[in-house]
């Protein structure tokens, strides 16, 4: 029986569709993939367990419900955006695994990354390797330095950053003669090196720089070697080691100046050693409290997250934010956003583009970023943002002055753009 | 090598209970290097996933240099002090983390075997209860041995505790930094061990036999 005109062609129709259908799963989603209606994927590699475990949840937290507003408002260039989230265990190598996991797996576009420095600086070449674009959240000075590179970004403040906030502060309005206590591992250094460097560059004097052993119960004999003409203390110390630290520092009668980044006391809650800390001096990345940053966009930001205008979860007060860490996560899944739309980013093989873009953006305090002003710098990946020197008064931490961006931002360390992407 | 060979097949109860003794010696003082560490004793236990590592590192794509350090670093478990809701540190924050790798466990569990065999050959000689002609050796059977154990002890607790170290090293009076020496150079340390404990076992074997030799003639 021979086939009509129409019959033949609607045939051949049918033919051709079935044929597309059929090589779809090699071709088809090729074409597809990064365009249309896929979701864009973005990687959480989260220290969900291990040390980091309490700062971690915060920071995943702020993850998630950014993607999940950026889903609500309708996703990316009109694409839903897949969260993905691995156990980085709060371990370098399995941090690094996961990585490869996120990326090779499950399809990560970009990853947001772990807060541990070593998980970070063990997975930045994995980064470079995978061509796939890194958000470090970590504090390590290298990740924006030599140990970085083109695929690494990072939004918020770290060793130099907090240093340049506060040097002048310190040696201006605390104290001329400053001695360091610091913990004796890479952080610590960091701060003690750099803290040193810029105070007597600039009329003060550190008459000694103090390293004590991680895990150390019995400070005395390193406090005892606090000179006696010490005006103030800069010190540098994490975790549960900061409660030893600052009850002994008391005990032994020092109601000196004191100085340090809020990272010492993200473990501690500090209305529980008010006397402890009263009248220390603390540079804060983003208020712990509300008050100090009461804008619409922080209070949705808190009310995302499940934060209470004390820096407290809602209905579970003993469990306190890592407040200067966890608005990084919001802020790297709406930079990526940013960077998407600039770019006009479709599918991996305009990551170039999408680097560049945000080589120098500058994006305007909002929903997106409610930290404040940012600055992506071009040469080192770095952002720049407001910070904020605050002091401790009867258990809490009170907001004194900010400090602008301008002043925060230190001399390019390295050119990533001299790399290829 | 033969008398080595020898003397594990014709014992090899006694070398399975050596070396998980010295094993166990081993475990017990980097729990209590770590309980030291925290002030405290450690009250959390964490299993890494290993099954996962061990089948990601040969599945995933990566360099084989990549791959060895990825094997090599595996976490195996960890233990520290979890701090609880309502004191003055935020609840979850751990503190004295000890972790052990793949590699610490396969270094801890050679040196343990090597360790074992030197012991069944000291044993050997003892047995003997004659060291005539290879007097030499035999000193630098018994004397090495002790300091391949020693140098073995430091090795593992350097890679496997440095930290810990450091706080030992403080509370005996010696600075702190010979704990963060241990740490920076603990492959050199590791090596070291092993080949001063490979050196023993091997002088130690040259004794027995000759103990073995006198001891029939």
């Amino acid at each position: 029986m021979s086939m009509s005109h129409e019959s033949r062609r609607t045939f051949l129709k049918g033919v051709g569709v079935t044929a597309l259908a059929a090589i779809g799963d090699g071709i088809g989603p090729a074409v597809v993939r990064g365009q249309g209606g896929s979701p864009i994927v973005i990687g959480c590699q989260a220290d969900l367990t291990g040390t980091f475990a309490s700062w971690y949840y915060w920071i995943e937290k702020a993850a998630r419900a950014a993607v999940e507003r950026v889903n609500r408002e309708g996703g990316i260039q009109g694409r839903q955006v897949k969260y993905v989230v691995e156990d980085s265990e709060s371990n370098p190598a399995t941090g690094t695994r996961k990585m490869r996991r996120l990326i090779q797996r499950e399809g990560a576009d970009f990853v947001v990354g772990s807060v541990h420095s070593g998980v970070n600086l063990s997975s930045i070449p994995v980064a470079k390797e995978l061509q796939t674009p890194y958000f470090c959240i970590a504090m390590a000075a290298e990740i924006t330095a030599e140990r970085g590179n083109r695929w690494t970004f990072r939004v918020g403040s770290h060793v130099r950053s907090q240093v340049q906030a506060s040097y002048q502060f310190a040696v201006d309005r605390i104290a001329k003669k400053w001695t360091v206590v610091v913990t004796d591992f890479a952080w610590g250094w960091s701060h003690r090196d750099w803290f040193k460097k810029e105070i007597e560059a600039h009329g003060g004097k550190v008459l000694d720089a103090i390293a004590i052993p991680v895990g150390t119960k019995d400070f005395v004999p390193f406090l005892s070697r606090i000179p006696g003409d010490t005006e103030g203390i800069y010190w540098v110390m994490p975790g549960g080691d900061t409660l030893g630290y600052i009850l002994q520092l008391h005990e032994l009668g020092y109601r000196g100046k004191k100085l340090s980044p809020i990272c010492a006391v993200e473990a501690i809650d500090v209305e529980k050693v008010a006397d402890q800390l009263e009248g220390a001096w603390m540079i804060e990345y983003l208020p712990r409290r509300e008050k100090y940053r009461d804008t619409a966009f922080q209070r949705d930001f808190r009310k995302a997250v499940g934060a209470d205008p004390e820096g407290r979860e809602i209905g579970n007060p003993s469990r306190v934010i890592a407040g200067s860490h966890y608005w990084a996560a919001w802020e790297s899944v709406n930079l990526i956003k940013k960077g998407i739309e600039a770019s006009k980013w479709k599918s991996r093989k305009d990551h170039p583009a999408f680097i560049e873009a945000l080589e120098g953006i500058q994006v305007k305090e909002g929903p997106d970023f409610p930290q404040g002003d940012l600055v992506v710098r071009a040469e080192d990946h770095q952002g720049f943002h407001t910070h904020w020197m605050s002091q401790v008064t009867k258990g809490k931490v009170e907001v004194k002055f900010e400090v602008p961006v301008k002043q925060v931002m230190y001399p390019v360390p390295v050119d990533f753009r001299k790399q290829k992407a | 090598m033969r008398l080595i060979l020898a003397e594990v097949s014709a014992r090899p109860s006694r070398f399975l209970a050596l070396t998980l003794l010295v094993l166990a010696g081993y475990a017990a003082l980097i729990f209590a290097v770590t309980a030291a560490n925290i002030g405290r004793l450690p009250n959390d236990v964490h299993v890494f996933a290993v099954r996962e590592g061990l089948v990601d590192a040969f599945t995933l794509s990566m360099s084989l240099s990549d791959r060895y350090h990825l094997l090599a670093e595996q976490p195996l478990v960890e233990f520290g002090y979890r701090y609880p809701a309502g004191g003055a540190v935020v609840e979850g924050t751990m503190e004295g983390v000890y972790t052990l790798t793949l590699h610490v466990a396969t270094n801890l569990t050679l040196m343990s075997a090597l360790i074992a065999i030197y012991l069944m050959l000291f044993a050997r000689i003892l047995r003997a209860r004659r060291l005539g002609r290879a007097a030499g050796g035999g000193l630098v059977g018994l004397g090495g041995g002790p300091v391949g154990v020693l140098s073995a002890g430091a090795a593992s607790m350097a890679c496997c505790g440095g930290s810990g170290a450091s706080i030992v090293f403080s509370v005996l009076g010696v600075a702190a930094g010979v704990g963060r020496v241990l740490v920076e150079y603990d492959q050199l340390f590791g090596i070291i061990g092993l080949a001063l404990i490979i050196v023993s076992v091997w002088a130690t074997a040259r004794v027995a036999a000759a103990s073995s030799a006198c001891a029939k003639g």
